[in-house]
């Protein structure tokens, strides 16, 4: 029964977005209702979730979901390379309008026009995804396209550099400098990036500099299976930390 | 797009093709006036972005007795073939737990198909209506309160008993929440753009409606006084306060039109048509103008501005950042700089009582002509 007396869970779109929160220097273009990206607005600030990338949004009108956003999102990253020229990175996020046009992000941001930033798209962001979807896709198709190979940068110390990797949960926002003495205790390691709790574009180009993935939820699986694949860097998955009674 | 030609809504462009932070949609409004209607339920239906984001603003903690707040979840297969089926049973469910009258609120994606809710409700009577408040068919959140206030308007009107009006004469405005009780008064006058629509079927009731959310003027006020001789009262404001303002009003415009000085009404919570009137009665030129929505009941007033010999710019100022929304500016002509007078004092000059009001007015626009002629501070004046 579709009928929901309580709160619906979150789907991709929200998962996505609460992936892009925390990273520094990314620039996201909603392709969508500018009501979404202002209620996207609302519902962090009431968690105390602190916004780090810029979000933009296209809005749409009748006129685009029969003719096609393609021209609209175009004027907006026309507008965007104009107001924003540092913006090295823009993740176009779609919504459920988007997909019900059948509008075709991935060839727009595939389609070889020349701009200041690089574009990543998502597919995720419509019907029949969850939260931890939105927040897999999120991650694994930021670091595709962003993780650069570099040297290995040269160690303080002996100790190992970790990557931590995921921690984006819906309903608990977990304490950074909590979770990074944590992992101290338990790994006696140097921390890169919390990624995407508190991270930056040019973090994630250098995330290959660590010696090790730690996985803390699920949904960065992927994504650590993808850099070891890539990259060689090893990854383990300890899940113990951000339980519900630890929430902020 | 220019006022002259401007016909239907979806005639107001965007000020910018990249919103930053934007603006709220219609559901938004119409369900934080819900809040405060105890007997009314209300059923979101769409997918999971607008039917999660909207128990930010209504939810559990509004339920009372007789009023549930829930959501429909359209799964990907409905988008494309209808809820019909499992919307009808929702809503059968929601008046077996015993609500009274229910207001299903579409959003986009069931606006996009086309599904007629309506007639698939018919079975239900009159105890459920449909609005559709999709966001791409508008830019602004204005129709929120416009079709929340018609649908409230049919239910009540249709309960009232005719002919029988109890008492004189009433405000309705921000805070007025027993829309029921407006049938048992002969005059109405409407302080808050919020309810303008609620001007048509009142008067159609036989309740005779007036609106005072629109004067920014002495002119304008003193006709409403004329009008209503019983407002004076009411509104407590008198004729001789008129007068004064009239002369103030002929001093002002004698001084401003000289210095050639353009406006742009970027606020959205004053009633921008009103305010250009006003604004260009004191000789200054409007050359852009904010509009939440365009609707017909707003043909009268854009049909004055076009008598008075003005034609602005009108667009939905939306970007809030890198654009100017929420403010009202000034600059003379030929010249690059603009004073701004922030949305702030725009929004408490549309709270005050209507003389209270025009006194603030006056006094901010004595602010702009002496910044224009001596270099003064425009919102200092504005405050004081």
């Amino acid at each position: 029964m579709p009928l929901v007396k309580t709160r619906p869970r979150p789907a991709s779109r929200i998962g996505l977005a609460y992936t892009f929160l925390g990273i520094e220097g990314l620039t996201v273009l909603e392709c969508g209702s500018m009501g979404h990206t202002l209620y996207l607005y609302k519902e962090a600030y009431l968690k105390e979730i602190e916004i780090k990338c810029h979000f933009y949004s296209t809005h749409l009108s009748e006129g685009d979901l029969v003719m096609g956003m393609d021209q609209r999102l175009i004027k907006g990253l026309r507008e965007l390379e104009a107001k924003e020229a540092s913006a090295s990175v823009v993740a176009l996020m779609p919504s459920s309008l988007g997909e019900m046009t059948g509008f075709d992000l991935k060839g727009l941001a595939q389609s070889g026009i020349e701009r200041q930033f690089k574009l990543v798209s998502f597919e995720k962001g419509g019907f029949d995804y969850s939260f931890e979807d939105g927040l897999e896709e999120g991650l694994y198709s930021l670091c595709r396209t962003l993780v650069k190979r570099s040297e290995q940068a040269a160690k303080k110390d002996a100790k190992v550099i970790v990557n931590v990797l995921g921690g984006r949960h819906f309903d608990n926002t977990l304490d950074l400098k909590v979770l990074s003495s944590e992992l101290y205790r338990k790994y006696d390691c140097h921390i890169n990036t919390f990624l995407p709790l508190s991270s930056s574009v040019s973090a994630i180009e250098r995330l290959t500099e660590a010696d090790l993935n730690i996985v803390i939820s699920r949904d960065a699986i992927k994504t650590a299976e993808y850099l070891k694949h890539e990259y060689q860097m090893s990854y383990i998955v300890d899940e113990t930390f951000g339980g519900k009674n630890e929430s902020k | 797009m220019n006022l002259s030609r401007l016909r239907t809504n979806l005639q107001i462009p965007l000020s910018t093709d990249l919103v930053y932070r934007g603006c709220h949609c219609p559901m938004h409004t119409a369900l934080a006036s819900l809040r405060h209607l105890k007997d009314i339920s209300s059923l979101v239906v769409g997918t999971n972005e607008c039917t999660y984001y909207s128990r930010l603003v209504l939810n559990e903690d509004f339920h009372s007795e007789k009023a549930r707040h829930y959501c429909y979840l359209m799964s990907s297969r409905e988008t494309v073939f209808g809820c019909a089926k499992g919307l009808h049973e929702a809503v059968a469910e929601m008046f077996e737990e015993g609500i009274e009258r229910l207001l299903i609120i579409m959003t986009c994606v069931p606006a996009l198909i086309g599904e007629d809710y309506k007639s698939l409700l018919e079975p239900f009577g009159e105890r459920v209506k449909v609005i559709d408040l999709s966001h791409f068919k508008r830019n602004g959140y204005g129709s929120g309160y416009d079709l929340l206030s018609e649908a409230l308007a049919q239910w009540f009107l249709e309960e009232s008993a005719e002919g029988f009006r109890l008492n004189e004469i009433t405000l309705l405005n921000d805070v007025h929440h027993d829309f029921s009780s407006l049938t048992e008064y002969q005059t109405v006058i409407v302080t808050s753009t919020k309810w303008r629509r609620l001007i048509k079927p009142l008067r159609q009731a036989g309740i005779e409606v007036y609106s005072t959310y629109n004067i920014w003027d002495a002119v304008n006020m003193e006709k409403l006084l004329l009008q209503v001789p019983e407002s004076q009262g009411i509104l407590e404001i008198s004729l001789d306060y008129c007068n004064h303002r009239h002369s103030e009003h002929s001093d002002l415009a004698n001084r401003l039109s000289t210095l050639g000085i353009e406006v742009h009404i970027l606020n959205q919570d004053v009633h921008s048509l009103g305010l250009s009137q006003a604004l260009h009665r004191l000789g200054l030129k409007v050359t852009r103008l904010h509009m939440e929505e365009w609707h017909e009941s707003e043909a009268e007033a854009q049909s004055a501005c076009l008598k008075l010999g003005m034609d602005p710019e009108v667009i939905y100022e939306a970007d809030e950042v890198f654009g100017h929304r929420g403010k009202v500016r000034f600059r003379q002509i030929g010249f690059e700089q603009w004073v701004d007078t922030p949305r702030e004092t725009w929004l408490s000059l549309c709270q005050l009582p209507l003389e209270s009001r025009l006194s603030e007015f006056y006094k901010l626009m004595y602010g702009v002509l002496e910044h224009f002629e001596i270099g003064g501070d425009v919102n200092a004046a504005g405050q004081n």
